[in-house]
């Protein structure tokens, strides 16, 4: 595998206008703060983190379905070339559209309810010209049955096929173009654990098939841990943690992935010693001073509600790992020594 | 489909028996009698002053001494059951038939011996054309406002449409009606005529410029007609629009790198159009109802001022006759929009179509 970089992000902001009365302020929400991620061929990198903390805007902007306001976004062409996804007007990303696969979380919204299955999966490559008629016929059904529908599905509509079997269009219709880069947005979470694990290891197959790369947007962790190498945990629109997924997840340094990795082990150990995360995450609109996450950190220090913090390598025994927290990052034996 | 449009004809009849019960009692339970101004009537016509006899007559001819229920079934047809009816039911056996199931409404109170019918026919040649139009403009010219609105949201267009829409839809027909012939009429910049469906020489004119004629004494009332309309279908329309624009199977759309005119059309407007098609089912009732004011206004001999003059003279005959044909024609509407929507509907079609 080669570790060419797909897709390069750095310091990207996004922020939304909101809607307000008339002659109020203006209100803005910040959804991303100078977030950097590097995808590099064939991995697969997670996004973890409470609803709310720009998953869903950084995957979305990443797949230029937003245009962020401040940052550098480049993709590298099959062909070599750079692309500069900030500033190419919308034709011009065809290159990295033609590359690129989207599956949402509901799956229920995310099908054109007037297509059949063959226009809704066949949509890509004829919009792209990389295949048309027999051969166009031919790919799609390959790819239907590959996601393990009959070929009888590609006439029918998706009112005709249950949440699971939609999510299954869905991944067809993604890979159908031989993606470099597959992008799943909570694209499990809408499904029951049977078939969200059939989900998942259809997806390991495809994957070990064609060789893309995949960011995935999820909230369960082990699922994070079982498909990604590499996790970014996010919080009011920052990186706050990132690293091997295994690092990360199994011994979290930064406050709130510490919280969360309790959070979400609380049913199978019951007895922890540490009280689960209090609050809510703050409004994007009105973003505490210094780091985000003070108000609601077990580990505040006067600096935290001053200083924003950077995300700094800090010592792993699994390898690098990066971590937005001056306590963390200067003492930080404490709480990692606990474990 | 053929046994689901079988279920919708056979629901229409007790929805058509409700309706006009409905009216039929309303216009009994009001105080007062019924043949109160054939005396009139009848003393200006024949000056005979034998006012007594006449409403007798009036009375056992429409049968208003009978009981309620004599009387409804009477109107329902389609046996005749006045005393110069059906002889099965003791009549004289001069009119057998009678009622709506002979498509017979009987005839005027208010002109002795004019059938109600024929009358509604002439009326709804004037009103038909006027409401398919408008229904037409309504179209033509809220949706592509409601598509422009919804695409633009918060810019310009969308503001100003919005506004503009919000103004129409805030102005009540009538006082529309009275502007538009305050600006337009001969008290205003004369551009316009506002009184009648044609010019008084009409029959003299070439044909084309009895069309033209036609055409401009139709511009106000149209417009009085569309205008509140408008808003209500450009909102819908925008509405609809902007939940489509926000499905994630629009996102993917785009992010599988279709041009915008693509998605748009594809996607955004096949799917947002499907509900606007229902709304067809409203609409044709409102601007049936709207022509009362409008024809009011405008002196069109139409449907609308129809009742309105029923309603004055307390026209049984007539009111019951324009509540059936109103009722008819928006139960068809109803059925027509539930009709094209099932069939443009993915889900239904699969099923109709069996594939």
């Amino acid at each position: 595998m080669s570790a060419r970089p797909l897709l390069v992000a750095r310091g990207l902001e996004k922020r939304f206008a909101l809607p307000r009365a008339p002659f109020a302020p203006r209100r803005v929400a910040h959804a991303l703060r100078g977030v950097d991620l590097e995808l590099v061929e064939g991995e697969c990198v997670a996004l973890v983190g409470e609803s709310g903390s720009g998953k869903t805007t950084l995957a979305r902007t990443l797949a230029r379905l937003h245009r962020p306001e401040a940052g550098t976004l480049a993709w590298s062409a099959r062909d070599g070339r750079e692309l500069d996804l900030v500033r190419a007007k919308e034709r011009e990303l065809a290159p990295m559209r033609r590359e690129l696969g989207v599956v949402f979380q509901d799956p229920f919204a995310s099908l054109d309810p007037r297509q059949t299955v063959r226009a809704i999966v066949g949509e890509a490559l004829h919009v792209h010209g990389l295949a048309r008629g027999a051969e166009l016929e031919r790919r799609v059904a390959r790819m239907v049955e590959r996601v393990g529908l009959p070929h009888a599905a590609l006439d029918r509509r998706p009112h005709a096929f249950s949440g699971g079997e939609r999510q299954r269009i869905a991944l067809a219709r993604a890979l159908c173009t031989e993606p470099r880069l597959v992008l799943l947005d909570e694209a499990f979470s809408a499904l029951d654990a049977v078939r969200a694990l059939e989900l998942v290891q259809l997806l390991e197959e495809l994957r070990r098939e064609q060789g893309f790369a995949l960011l995935v947007v999820v909230h369960d962790l082990a699922l994070a841990r079982r498909l990604a190498e590499r996790v970014l945990v996010l919080y009011a629109g920052r990186v706050v943690e990132e690293g091997p997924a295994v690092a990360v997840l199994a011994a979290p340094r930064h406050p709130y992935t510490q919280a969360l990795v309790a959070a979400a082990t609380a049913w199978s150990a019951p007895e922890r010693e540490r009280a689960p995360l209090g609050g809510d995450p703050p409004s994007a609109a009105s973003l505490p001073a210094g780091c985000a996450f003070h108000p609601r950190c077990p580990r505040v220090v006067d600096s935290c509600r001053v200083r924003l913090p950077a995300l700094v390598p800090v010592p792993h025994s699994d390898g690098a790992v990066r971590v937005a927290c001056p306590v963390v990052a200067e003492g930080g034996r404490g709480l990692a020594s606990e474990r | 489909m053929g046994a689901f449009l079988l279920r919708r004809l056979l629901w229409m009849i007790p929805t058509l028996v409700g309706i006009t019960l409905l009216t039929f009692l309303a216009v009994h339970a009001a105080p007062g009698d019924l043949a109160a101004r054939v005396g009139d009537a009848e003393s200006v016509a024949s000056a005979a002053g034998s006012s007594g006899d006449d409403r007798e007559l009036f009375r056992a001819e429409h049968l208003l001494d009978a009981p309620l229920w004599k009387q409804y079934l009477h109107f329902v047809g389609p046996f005749d059951l006045s005393p110069q009816g059906a002889s099965a039911f003791g009549g004289s056996g001069a009119h057998p038939w009678h009622g709506v199931l002979a498509l017979d409404f009987g005839t005027e109170f208010q002109r002795p011996g004019v059938p109600v019918l024929p009358e509604i026919g002439a009326r709804l040649a004037v009103t038909g054309p006027l409401a398919l139009l408008a229904t037409l403009l309504l179209f033509l010219v809220g949706v592509p406002l409601g598509v422009a609105s919804a695409l633009s949201t918060g810019g310009l267009v969308d503001r100003a449409a919005r506004g503009l829409l919000l103004a129409l839809h805030s102005v009540p027909g009538y006082a529309l009606g009275l502007a538009l012939i305050l600006l337009f009429g001969a008290t205003g910049w004369g551009l316009l005529p506002v009184l009648g469906a044609h010019a008084p020489d009409a029959e003299e004119l070439s044909f084309g410029a009895r069309l033209l004629d036609r055409a401009a004494h139709a511009v106000l009332p149209l417009a009085t007609l569309c205008l509140p309309g408008l808003a209500y279908v450009a909102r819908q329309t925008r509405a609809a629009v902007l939940e489509v624009l926000d499905a994630d199977f629009v996102r993917a759309a785009r992010a599988r790198g279709l041009a915008e005119k693509d998605v748009l059309v594809r996607h955004v407007l096949r799917n947002a159009l499907l509900p606007i098609v229902t709304l067809l089912a409203s609409i044709l009732p409102a601007l049936l109802g709207g022509s009362v004011i409008v024809e009011t206004l405008y002196g069109l001999p139409g449907l609308g001022s129809y009742a309105y003059e029923g309603l004055l003279a307390r026209d049984l005959n007539v009111i019951l006759g324009v509540t059936t044909t109103t009722a008819v024609a928006t139960l068809a509407a109803i059925l027509a929009a539930d009709v094209a929507s099932a069939w443009l509907d993915p889900r239904v079609r699969t099923e109709v179509r069996g594939g």
